[in-house]
């Protein structure tokens, strides 16, 4: 459905002194109707520029996104308006999505308005319903963001990129902000609505464990590269970075968390990203590392 | 909108304001004298029962011309800064939203107009004009939508970054409806704000330019005009200056307090402005 050959993306920050920074590098990816993928990887790793360039937000510096056959990047707004509702994105930091001087019930109505062709009977009969669907209740119709707590504000947010029925649901982070009950809660009103309305949910995070809850395949990032994916990546990590991540996890160990100055590698290393931090590695790593397809797994490793 | 009146400067200044208008609204009603009327025998009597304020060198009642001069210094702050006001949020807006080349154009021609004294600015544009109530509305619209344009851009810049903005446009709405919509209303506090300090500046600048003859006809009933009438007899009959003095430097101060009051109780998002100096 949703398809990404080679993005790349790099930041140029900086006025006198450009400094350039890349994001993401080389990505490909392919997800399914009906599937959940999870992105996973640590802070900085580019996820979310990942996802505002699969959502057309952010325009890649090189590479292409399809949506069923049909190239996105680089169309033009008005050819790019019929797909306008059918990918979405909840982005972050779900604050700043919501005007502040309007209700949330409007703000949730907002798509139907825009795209018109309902009565008002109609609009506010969608919007209840779509309030019931991510759990909330009328009484939270009339209020404004601020007067929600963060997991309502989350909610009223999904329910709002529900309401033109994606079929691709892009979801930044959505839960890592909250707590660990109202995380579960809306994993798992995500998780019915996407079996319900069969949409494909590409669903980025922090927490390794929703990841494995929620997903039918898993992407590992790492420094804006996709080092594996597959099914059962948590089952049987191939790759380094992804048997460190899960050792950070289980062990809390501390040798992973390191200064960025640590982990910098030399100007014009082209061998593999991990290469400073690796415990495994030897000097064929600083050759470039390719995604090789280990028994059904892709992996960014020589040695796996 | 009820926490604003929890704002002690605010309720006080808007007490001040309300009656200034009030005044001037009901001139025919409130004024004891038809300000046309001249009373040669009482010419520069000093403050009496009879004649509040006193009268001028013509024996028309002071206090009569200050309730009329209300009327035409409250309708040429409020006129100026509407103008003004849709000149300049229209401009300043779409410099902001659309930026590029449409910004470089628009700001180029703010700065042009900044880039002169604004007293002086106005006092070109009349002396070119010609003198006249019109003409000296026309010349400080061209001193005062700058300050709309400025605020409204960076207001807009603000608000362009937002969230909803990006959400809106994903959903497929034109850029009109996220200007009406969503840009308007979440810049409209720092607008109101310059608007309610911009009418006191107007009115300050109005008599100021009345006073030098380049405004309103000494004759007719302005603030700035019986300042300029009055100042030959500044030392033998001082009344004649000092009321009209005396309320435009009230309504002046009553609309800054009151744009003070604003700021001071108005969103967060002024205090971002104050932090990037532009106020
Ligand atoms: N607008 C920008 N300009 C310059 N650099 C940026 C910009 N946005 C992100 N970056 C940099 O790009 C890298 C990837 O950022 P990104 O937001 O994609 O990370 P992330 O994986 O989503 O991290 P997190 O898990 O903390 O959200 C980071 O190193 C970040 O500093
Ligand atoms: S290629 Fe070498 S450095 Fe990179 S992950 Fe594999 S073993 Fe480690
Ligand atoms: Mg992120």
């Amino acid at each position: 459905m949703l398809k990404a050959e080679n993005l790349h993306c790099v930041y140029t920050s900086g006025l006198i002194k450009t400094v350039k920074k890349t994001a993401v590098c080389g990505v490909d990816l392919e997800i399914f109707p009906g599937e959940t993928v999870a992105i996973v990887g640590e802070s900085g790793c580019g996820k979310s520029t990942l996802a505002k360039m699969l959502v057309q937000q952010l325009a890649p510096t090189s590479g292409e996104v399809f949506f069923e056959g049909t190239k996105l990047t680089g169309m033009n707004w008005n050819n790019l308006g019929k797909f306008v509702g059918k990918i979405q994105l909840i982005p972050q930091n779900p604050d700043d999505v919501l005007d502040p001087r309007w209700t949330v019930e409007r703000s949730v109505a907002e798509p139907f308005v825009v795209c018109g062709g309902l009565s008002r009977e109609e609009i506010s009969e969608n919007v209840d319903a779509l309030f019931a669907e991510v759990g909330l209740s009328a009484e939270h119709k009339p209020r404004y963001p601020h007067e929600l707590s963060g997991g309502e504000l989350q909610r009223v947010v999904i329910a709002r990129a529900l309401a033109l029925k994606p079929e691709l649901l892009v979801c930044d982070e959505a839960t890592s902000m909250l707590d660990v009950s109202v995380q579960a809660f809306i994993v798992a009103v995500l998780k019915e609505i996407q079996t319900k309305r069969g949409l494909g949910l590409v669903f980025i995070t922090h927490d390794l464990e929703a990841a494995k809850a929620v997903s039918d395949r898993v992407l590992v990032m790492y420094a804006g590269e996709i080092v594996e994916e597959g099914k059962d990546v948590f089952d049987r990590p191939l790759h380094p970075y992804t048997r460190a991540l899960l050792d950070a996890v289980r062990y809390a160990s501390l040798d992973v968390v390191l200064q960025e100055e640590d982990r910098a590698l030399p100007d014009g290393f082209l061998g593999c990203p991990y290469f400073r931090l690796c415990r495994e590695r030897t000097v064929a790593c600083k050759e470039p590392q390719k995604l090789r397809d280990v028994s059904g797994r892709l992996v960014r490793c020589w040695k796996s | 909108m009820i926490e604003l009146l929890k704002n002690r400067q605010i309720v006080l200044s808007l007490i001040i304001l309300g009656g200034l208008i009030f005044m001037a609204i009901f001139a025919n009603v409130l004024a004891p004298y038809a300000y046309t009327e001249k009373d040669l025998q009482n010419r520069l009597q000093p403050p009496s029962s009879d004649h509040l304020f006193g009268t001028d060198n013509l024996g028309r009642d002071i206090l009569t011309m200050v309730m009329y001069g209300a009327r035409a210094s409250l309708f040429v702050g409020f006129a100026v800064v509407s103008v003004s006001l849709a000149i300049g949020v229209a401009l300043g807006v779409l410099a902001g939203y659309y930026g590029g080349w449409l910004d470089e154009i628009i700001m180029r021609l703010t700065d042009s107009f900044l880039a002169f004294p604004s007293m002086f600015l106005a006092l070109a544009i009349t002396a070119f004009l010609g003198q006249g109530m019109k003409n000296m509305m026309l010349a400080l619209i061209a001193v005062e939508w700058t300050v709309f344009a400025r605020v409204a851009r960076g207001s807009t810049l603000d608000v362009k970054t937002k969230g909803y903005v990006r959400a809106a446009r994903w959903i497929g709405a034109s850029n009109t409806y996220v200007i009406v919509k969503h840009v308007l209303p979440n810049i409209i506090s720092p607008v109101l704000i310059m608007a309610s300090l911009g009418i006191g500046n107007v009115i300050l600048a109005a008599a100021g330019l009345s006073f030098l003859g380049l405004g309103v006809q000494p004759s007719t009933p302005e603030w700035g005009a019986m300042l300029n009438a009055g100042r030959t007899y500044f030392t033998t009959a001082p009344w004649l200056m000092f009321f009209p003095g005396l309320f435009i430097m009230m309504t002046v101060l009553a609309f800054n307090y009151f744009g003070d009051g604003l700021r001071d109780a108005l969103d967060q998002k002024m205090k971002n402005l104050e932090l990037e100096g532009r106020f």
